[in-house]
């Protein structure tokens, strides 16, 4: 048997554990909710969670498919991104795969000597957790756009309107980022 | 050295748990983007307001004012004696449970503290111990609690990551305003000079110049005038915009971001537009600029002070009734508060609408329509001539901004009206629209850019809906009727769900509706081209 064959036929319990282990990121009394509450429009969180893990270890298991693994790391890490979060608690629910594959399977990767896959997996496991890292950062950057085109939405009409005023006087200059770099 | 190097496995063997706690411990983080600024001491002594200071909630000392404790208590005791609702919010609870798990910043979060019956405990444990016989007695023991410096900041905290939206209170079997409990906990806060800087400066810059933003009568004439200007380039029709027109039989009020921020632009427009085409004798006014009552997230006495401008426009102009645009917790206090505040409004008539004799018997205490009601009214009676066509590059979904819907009962309206002018709309799932709709995750003066990572938060279950009509209908625009809908609802789908923009009701109208002695009309309001061949917009849309 094959570590691939082993975390395949025991991908509920793995997934389910992992998911645990992400729910108890959140302050204990608001765990039951997130874990029993079936109806994805009120509790997005749970559900996210709850098909995105289960989508990510198939991948995992199957063949790493980048694009796949990206999106669902995304979906994961979009969420805690915002959330009451360091930057390495926000993304470290990846690691938690390596102490509950080795837990859970103690026994059977002994019994097949599959230590070496072993290695080979949680080296995957580190991979995935670099791609995580990728999202946050990803997401992080996005929040700063966001704020700066925020910003500028929140007075467009303002400005456009001062702008068409000074571009009725001669003598002036507009609030133009672009004609601002150019008087530099 | 070496033997100090943790294993892998140790490395790993991390609890990522918090800490767990009992929620009467008060602890709070002032994290970056989950609280708002401190309000500015100039505008609070310009609002004559006690205890102007300069503060923030990070610092550890709040300097707070001598005897505090004292002050909310007083604060306290009058309040319970002045609302007989309060009292009973206060009493009647019985932990059942139902709003729970109802509130977007629990949902979004996961914080416990912003379960609506947690974050009322926080008010409710300090009245079972200063109030009622069993919390003095057993103090803890009848989950009492003493004000401490700790409480406070954790009142501050949460009292202001609730938007007032009232979605848990429609799963309440004793019906608790959990909102006016929020009111409450900011009123004895601001006793002692705590309070938030967006809604300050908001009240300070409509006490003065009628508008959130301090615009001037000359300043406001220009918006409107600009708009009349841009109108006439998109359609070739010159509209009229009267202000402060003596005698008018409507007195229009919008809120101001109407006038000066996108999306909420083209939804001006659209009431320009509409105003012409049915030659409606109506009127802004430079002063009443502002439909939108910050006060209302301050207290009682602030929401009565800017809301009595717009009655007081309504009397100086001598029109007969009033038509509000599309804002959101301008509707609370209208429906809600209005009458006992400022009322009766019985210099007023009771509004008929001259162009179908349609008496809106339901406006009758405050003489103010909606304007989606009025709107709806019109296209009932085959008042306009629509071609829903032209809002045909839209795949248009409805957001039900929180205080028309829950405060007021605009289900049915809006819907009337888009069904109207779009021929794509999707209704998002039936648990986050109508009066379980999800709030933007901003309101109550809580849509400031340091607090953005919490209204993402908190507006995560409203963009998880969107991402659904989007994802099975292809939705691209999200429509809304509330101002501070269209200002944060942007920010928060570019976070959420890349691809939705945010418009108004009325600017699909607008682009919906054919006015006599136009040109083409080649773009929408927006600008944007339809194609050659037919009504489909822009690729670029």
């Amino acid at each position: 048997m094959t570590l691939q064959e082993l975390l395949t036929k025991n991908r509920e319990r793995v997934v389910e554990k992992w998911r645990q282990g992400i729910i108890d990121t959140y302050p204990a009394d608001g765990r039951e909710f997130l874990r029993q509450q079936d109806d994805r429009f009120a509790n997005p969180i749970g559900y996210v969670v709850r098909e995105e893990t289960d989508r990510l270890f198939e991948h995992f298991v199957k063949d790493m498919d980048p694009e796949a693994t990206r999106s669902s790391l995304d979906k994961l890490i979009r969420i805690r991104a915002v959330q009451d979060f360091l930057p390495s608690e926000a993304v470290s629910f990846v690691l938690l795969l390596k102490p509950i594959i080795r837990k859970l399977l103690a026994e059977e990767i002994k019994a097949h000597a599959l230590h070496d896959e072993l290695q080979a997996t949680e080296d995957a496991i580190d991979g995935m957790q670099l791609m995580a890292l990728d999202s946050y950062t990803m997401c992080r950057d996005r929040i700063s756009e966001i704020k700066v085109n925020d910003a500028r939405r929140s007075t467009a009409k303002l400005i456009e309107r001062l702008n068409a005023r000074l571009a009725e006087s001669p003598a002036s200059n507009s609030f133009n980022n672009a004609d601002r770099d150019n008087d530099r | 050295m070496a033997e100090d190097v943790k294993k892998p496995e140790e490395l790993i063997q991390i609890d990522y748990g918090p800490p767990k706690r009992s929620w009467m411990d008060p602890t709070v983080k002032f994290e970056r983007g989950s609280y708002n600024y401190a309000a500015v001491k100039e505008n609070q002594e310009y609002l004559s307001l006690p205890y102007p200071r300069k503060w923030q909630p990070y610092e550890d000392d709040w300097q707070l004012p001598d005897g505090w404790e004292e002050i909310i208590f007083k604060g306290f005791k009058e309040r319970l004696e002045k609302y007989r609702s309060l009292r009973i919010f206060m009493d009647i609870c019985v932990r059942c449970g139902a709003c729970a798990d109802k509130c977007h910043f629990f949902i979004g979060s996961g914080d416990p503290k912003n379960m609506p019956v947690l974050r009322a405990e926080l008010l409710r444990s300090v009245y079972r111990n200063d109030f009622t016989t069993a919390g003095k007695v057993l103090g803890k023991f009848a989950g009492g609690r003493k004000l401490t410096v700790g409480v406070l900041k954790e009142w501050f905290y949460y009292f202001y990551q609730c938007t007032e939206c009232r979605r848990c209170s429609v799963f309440c079997p004793y019906g608790i305003d959990t909102a006016e409990i929020t009111m409450m906990a900011r009123e004895l806060m601001n006793l002692i000079g705590i309070s938030i800087e967006w809604i300050g400066t908001p009240v300070a810059n409509c006490f003065r110049t009628g508008n959130h933003l301090g615009i001037q009568p000359h300043g406001f004439k220009d918006s409107i005038d600009f708009a009349v200007d841009e109108l006439e380039e998109l359609t070739g029709v010159r509209v009229e915009a009267p202000i402060n027109k003596k005698g008018a039989e409507i007195l229009f009020v919008a809120p101001s971001a109407d006038y000066f921020a996108s999306p909420h632009y083209y939804t001006l427009l659209g009431y320009l537009q509409l105003f012409h085409e049915i030659g409606l004798d109506y009127t802004w006014s430079s002063y009443a600029s502002e439909g939108g009552n910050f006060g209302l997230f301050h207290s009682a006495e602030m929401m009565k002070r800017l809301n009595s401008k717009i009655y007081m426009e309504a009397k100086r102009l001598g029109v007969k009734w009033i038509i509000g645009g599309e804002c959101g917790h301008m509707w609370r206090v209208v429906h809600q508060y209005m009458d006992t505040l400022n009322g009766p409004a019985d210099f007023l008539e009771e509004p008929v609408s001259p162009f179908t004799g349609t008496r809106f018997e339901n406006t009758r205490a405050t003489k103010m329509v909606h304007i989606s009601e009025f709107t709806a009214d019109l296209i009932h009676h085959n008042k306009l001539k629509l071609d829903p066509s032209r809002n045909d590059h839209w795949r248009v979904t409805y957001h039900d901004s929180c205080n028309p819907v829950r405060a007021m009962g605009l289900l049915e309206e809006p819907r009337y009206v888009i069904n109207s002018v779009c021929n794509n709309f999707h209704e998002m799932p039936e648990n986050t629209i109508r009066e379980q709709t999800f709030c933007c995750g901003s309101g109550a003066g809580l849509g400031t850019d340091e607090n953005f990572e919490m209204r993402m938060r908190g507006g995560l279950p409203r963009a998880n809906a969107v991402q659904y009509v989007h994802d099975t209908h292809d939705v691209n625009i999200l429509l809304c009727m509330c101002a501070i809908d269209k200002a944060t609802l942007p920010p928060l789908l570019e976070y959420w769900v890349p691809g939705v923009e945010v418009g108004g009701v009325h600017e699909m109208v607008g682009n919906a509706l054919i006015m006599k002695g136009q040109h083409d009309r080649p773009t929408d309001l927006r600008g944007i081209p339809y194609k050659q061949d037919g009504r489909e917009g822009d690729d670029n849309v």
